[in-house]
């Protein structure tokens, strides 16, 4: 049996630690349904690491619209593109349930959650 | 201890595999924060009030004043640029918690030893410090400032960042729970302390030897500065300290923490409120140059300028 499939789009951003936590708002902010976090090792050659302290480098990965992908590309570019060390990549993936990753209500008016 | 940061070091320029991983620096650090301030309150509740609040004003005025100047020299004698000098203010201006740490130890062992109450002023002198710091570089911010944070969430992570948290929340507990409450915990905190910071040395003299290879960019303008500055810093701290009325041992540990460079606290207050400056000179000069130095040469030097100026005094 082969289950249909739908193309949305995988962001994966990989950015110094110290911004974990805003990234998750932006996330939230352009209306991605969810994220993964991971933390990960590497450099870029010739950049130098700010801190052990905050910890190693993290990886999102977030299943998303393309418009959703779009807004947030265009606000990493604008704000933490020309300060910080950010790679950003954008993959076509094919999934299942595509409704699961359609922009998050939180943005467009609100209605009533679903349980 | 310092032979511990040495093996570290070695390890790396040797290429050994050996690597501690994030889960235990992380760990080492919080346990190391949090015993810190424990110790430092527990030792606080036994302390009255009119022999604390002259070290405390002191630290304070240290925090606030020494950022400005390593500003204005970094500013106009080095040729840095603003956000460059704010940021190496903030590392400069604040206490490294390990040499602080390394600096108790080393008295204890030299049979001078500092009042307990010290770690409290660990706290007062790293959050004036790095306030002023991130001020001054938010101020030259302005004219290019697109990514630029709000003074709220730079206050927010110099206070409730989480070394300060630790620290803070450390000596507040210490000190509420008084010294018995703190003995009760004693086999966990107290005990194993040196150990650990022995093992969080070997990790230090890891990650300092990987800066090793940043010495070029950074210039020998900012290497001189890295040793001279610290120098200045800690003579200064043993002054105000002895005149503030501290033990010879207090007031070398108050040079110490003035002539530290921070590299837990503020480097992420810094890369998260002043991102444009260059880590390649911050984290350079405090960890590959000042760090080391401090522990090595620094510390004996700070207890024989104590030793003299209250040999002096007598």
């Amino acid at each position: 049996m082969t289950l249909k499939t739908v193309k949305v789009r995988l962001l994966t951003v990989i950015a110094e630690a110290v911004l974990r936590d805003r990234l998750v708002e932006e996330l939230k902010l352009v209306g991605a349904s969810g994220y993964t976090v991971a933390e990960v090792h590497g450099s870029g050659f010739g950049t130098v690491r700010a801190s052990e302290w905050a910890g190693p480098s993290v990886r999102f990965e977030t299943v998303v619209t393309d418009e959703v992908a779009q807004a947030l590309l265009e606000v990493l570019a604008e704000r933490y593109f020309p300060s910080w060390s950010v790679v950003a990549y954008l993959q076509d993936v094919e999934v299942v349930r595509a409704e699961r990753y359609q922009p998050n209500p939180a943005l467009s008016p609100p209605r009533p959650k679903k349980g | 201890m310092v032979l511990a940061f040495a093996l570290g070091a070695i390890a790396v320029l040797v290429k050994s595999d050996l690597r501690i991983p994030d889960g235990m620096y992380q760990g080492m650090s919080i346990y190391l924060l949090f015993a810190i301030g424990l110790r430092g309150g527990g030792e606080l509740a036994e302390t009255p009030l009119a022999i604390v609040w002259k070290p405390a004003l002191v630290t304070v005025l240290l925090g606030i004043a020494t950022p400005l100047w390593v500003f204005a020299i970094l500013r106009w004698v080095g040729r840095f640029k603003d956000v460059d000098a704010a940021a190496l203010a903030a590392h400069y201006g604040s206490v490294s918690a390990v040499t602080f740490t390394t600096a108790l130890l080393f008295l204890e062992a030299a049979g001078a030893k500092a009042e307990g109450f010290m770690p409290a002023l660990v706290a007062l002198l790293e959050m004036p410090a790095i306030l002023v710091a991130l001020l001054l570089g938010r101020r030259a911010q302005t004219k290019v400032a697109s990514s630029s944070v709000s003074l709220g969430e730079v206050v927010r992570e110099v206070v409730v960042g989480k070394a300060s948290l630790l620290l803070l929340g450390g000596v507040a507990i210490g000190w509420l729970s008084g010294q018995h409450g703190v003995q009760q915990v004693a086999p966990l905190f107290l005990a194993p302390f040196k150990g650990v910071l022995v093992l969080f040395l070997l990790e230090m003299g890891m990650v300092a030897a990987r800066r090793f290879q940043d010495f070029k960019k950074a210039g020998p303008f900012l290497i001189g500065f890295a040793v001279l500055m610290p120098v200045v810093h800690g003579a200064l701290g043993v002054v105000l300290g002895q005149a503030a009325g501290l033990s010879v041992g207090g007031a070398t540990v108050l040079g110490t923490m003035a002539a530290s460079a921070s590299y837990i606290a503020a480097p992420s207050a810094v890369r998260t409120a002043l991102p444009e400056a260059n880590p390649g000179y911050y984290v350079t000069a405090s960890l590959a140059v000042t760090f080391p130095f401090n522990l090595s040469l620094g510390l004996p030097l700070y207890f024989a300028i104590a030793k003299l100026a209250f040999g002096g005094a007598t």
